[in-house]
């Protein structure tokens, strides 16, 4: 009887496994949205002024957020909301799998594997920006 | 095809190209997860629809044309579109669902606990209300044509499972017929109806009149029609 209902609850768990992928990924995708916002409301004053619209600063802002004038802090940030964009993409991922969609399922670990390269790419420009302190206005006491 | 409004938002990742995802809601509160290219960042949009399923499914394209930061929004897919208001933004959706969250906004898992704790403070419902000569849930099914008889036969009450008496019940042996002695008086299909088993043991009155002539008259035709 105990195992009955263990292998019931077992069975059930396996058809909700994709929901809480679904919901991760979800969730994931949401702080990495607001972050995001974030860092994009910070940067929008530092654009050029032909990129301040609402149109095109969307589009500038990806250039310009890892830019080595762009504050570090802010910098940082930006980073972190692609680190979260890898997680979240893979859970998807995961949840189309687990869902019985393996196209769909291929598709968002191909996107997930790019967000990783991004995030990697970019974690190595905040690097470097912040080895630049020169190049960012700053002054090196000698 | 539902009518109604609808809300939600999208984000579309910078560093993707603008690809990203997004939810949607609708009036009814079923929720579309959405698969979203378009501008990046995050963009919110509300409207109106003739068809909700439509619009929110499957392939759409919608936009935010205009000057400001709320613009007018309109979305289209196949046949259905929407309008409403919006941030900036344009791109491509593929929507899923429509998942039915509705249900669960009223916790099903607390139901049993409401309906036991209303049965201990004697609110009456289906569950604990007594019906006189209603079978129990957990009793046997009820019982066949051919039991009926049985039944009638011997009218002694059984004891069921639950221990409550189990009667000869109406439900299981159905009512006898009611005779309506004015049946003669009633014109009209109601009249017609009643007749049938009336006639047989009331004798037919006229109305008088006019309108009794008219009611002989049928009468008679329609016993001749019949061959009485």
């Amino acid at each position: 009887m105990a195992s009955g209902a263990t292998g019931h609850m077992n069975g059930r768990g396996k058809d909700q496994m994709h929901v809480v992928f679904f919901v991760l990924g979800g969730f994931l995708l949401f702080v990495s949205a607001v972050r995001t916002h974030f860092v994009y409301r910070a940067v929008l004053d530092t654009l050029p002024p032909r990129f301040q619209d609402d149109w095109t600063s969307r589009y500038a802002f990806s250039v310009y957020a890892l830019e080595p004038t762009t504050p570090v802090e802010v910098q940082a940030e930006y980073v972190k909301a692609m680190g979260l964009s890898c997680p979240a993409c893979l859970s998807v991922s995961l949840g189309f799998f687990a869902a019985g969609y393996p196209v769909l399922g291929g598709l968002a670990l191909l996107v997930s594997i790019v967000a990783t390269y991004r995030a990697v790419q970019g974690w190595r420009t905040y690097q470097s920006n912040l080895d630049r302190p020169i190049e960012r206005g700053e002054e090196i006491s000698q | 095809m539902t009518k109604g409004t609808y809300g939600g938002g999208t984000f579309g990742i910078p560093w993707l190209g603008g690809l990203g995802g997004g939810l949607y809601i609708d009036s009814h509160g079923r929720i579309y997860p959405q698969v979203y290219y378009g501008t990046p960042g995050a963009s919110l949009s509300a409207g109106y629809t003739d068809d909700l399923e439509g619009l929110l499914t499957g392939t759409s394209i919608s936009g935010s044309p205009g000057i400001g930061v709320i613009r007018p929004n309109a979305g289209f897919s196949g046949g259905a579109s929407g309008f409403g208001i919006g941030t900036p933004g344009v791109g491509v959706t593929y929507g899923f669902g429509p998942l039915e969250m509705s249900q669960d906004f009223s916790h099903p898992w607390a139901k049993a606990h409401v309906r036991d704790s209303a049965a201990m403070a004697g609110v009456p419902s289906r569950y604990n209300v007594f019906e006189y000569g209603f079978p129990d849930l957990q009793d046997a099914p009820a019982r066949s044509q051919n039991r009926q008889s049985e039944v009638v036969d011997n009218p002694r009450p059984a004891t069921g499972s639950s221990g409550r008496s189990r009667e000869v019940s109406v439900f299981d042996t159905g009512s006898t017929g009611i005779p309506y002695p004015y049946a003669g008086r009633l014109f009209g299909p109601v009249a017609s109806a009643t007749r049938s088993g009336a006639s047989e043991t009331t004798p037919q009155r006229s109305a008088g009149g006019l309108l009794g002539m008219i009611q002989d008259y049928m009468r008679e035709t329609q016993s001749g029609r019949l061959g009485y």
